[in-house]
């Protein structure tokens, strides 16, 4: 079998058949950049892993309305970056804290985390990641990591590519003069 | 590191973060079985939705169609006086039902059904039972 396209995943997963073999696949192709771009966003491995499971119960729950506007991954990415910030929403502590106050607070948790564990320069490069507000975090990392395209991040976040280009050197700048000063 | 311009598109873009061994394959099993137990959920709920609606519909077509009933036991008016005249059985069956005032249109067939059974000096018990 080639390489099954977006379209062809789709028809696949209309047919009650061929759900379960489309979804496979699905799973397959993107668990591991959905499960990482939530990682960074939730910071522990727990919390990542319970919404990575979120975020594809929600894309079982929806393929079938997915029009096929955009890439399955982006789609995806959109769903676990909402489904990240719920979670993230659900850690304050009350209602006027902000969301980089929660990011914040989990940061300082990361040492009692089994899974984190890089070198000296991994560790202080994501201290002054987490120095960031919190969405130009994900946009951060959503380029530096990942690689992406800043016209997909702008699909994913629904920013526009401008202001994505402008935030990144922004953030670059930032992380920079953090790593120079500490 | 303090003194020199730092890039940090020279440096190897890795985050510090790991997980546990194999744990890729376990979460496409873990997601296949949730997406599985949302299944059941989901049809458990149409389990109970279907039996519940159905009794739902028997009740309000029950409910509508025998509402006359109702409609009779709470027109119903009767003086204290009357009451306790009809308790010491000092009362006629037609006074009584003088004291019967039914409203609704609907109950007219009744009405005439109570009148055939009173012209016929049917007991109460009878009436109500006929009801």
């Amino acid at each position: 079998m080639g390489e099954l396209t977006d379209k062809k995943l789709l028809i696949m997963f209309q047919n009650p058949k061929t759900r379960n073999l489309a979804f496979n696949h699905i799973i397959n192709k993107n668990q591991e950049r959905a499960y990482w771009h939530i990682r960074k966003i939730v910071l522990s491995h727990e919390d990542a892993n319970d919404v990575t499971q979120n975020t594809f119960i929600k894309v079982w729950k929806n393929l079938d309305k997915f029009k096929g506007e955009s890439k399955i991954f982006t789609w995806i990415y959109t769903i676990a970056t909402n489904e990240a910030l719920s979670f993230l929403k659900k850690k304050k502590r009350n209602y006027f804290e902000s969301l980089d106050t929660v990011s914040y607070r989990l940061s300082s948790n990361l040492s009692a985390d089994n899974y984190c564990d890089g070198d000296e320069i991994e560790q202080k490069l994501q201290k002054a990641i987490l120095t960031l507000p919190t969405k130009q975090r994900i946009a951060f990392n959503m380029k530096y990591f990942e690689n992406m395209k800043y016209t997909e991040i702008s699909e994913v976040l629904g920013t526009s590519v401008g202001a994505l280009k402008a935030n990144y050197h922004h953030a670059k700048n930032k992380i920079e003069q953090f790593l120079k000063d500490n | 590191m303090m003194n020199k311009k730092i890039d940090i598109d020279k440096f190897e873009k890795r985050t510090p973060f790991s997980v546990p061994e194999n744990y890729f394959s376990e979460l496409k099993s873990e997601i296949q079985d949730s997406c599985k137990t949302e299944n059941k959920s989901y049809l458990s709920i149409f389990q109970y939705a279907i039996p519940f609606l159905g009794i739902s519909l028997i009740m309000f077509y029950f409910f509508t169609n025998t509402g006359t009933i109702f409609t009779i036991v709470s027109e119903i008016e009767l003086s204290q006086t009357d009451l306790i005249a009809y308790l010491e059985e000092d009362i006629s069956d037609d006074l009584l039902y003088e004291y019967i005032y039914i409203e609704d249109e609907e109950t007219d067939e009744l009405s005439e059904e109570i009148d055939y059974l009173l012209d016929y000096n049917m007991d109460y018990n009878l009436i109500i039972n006929q009801l």
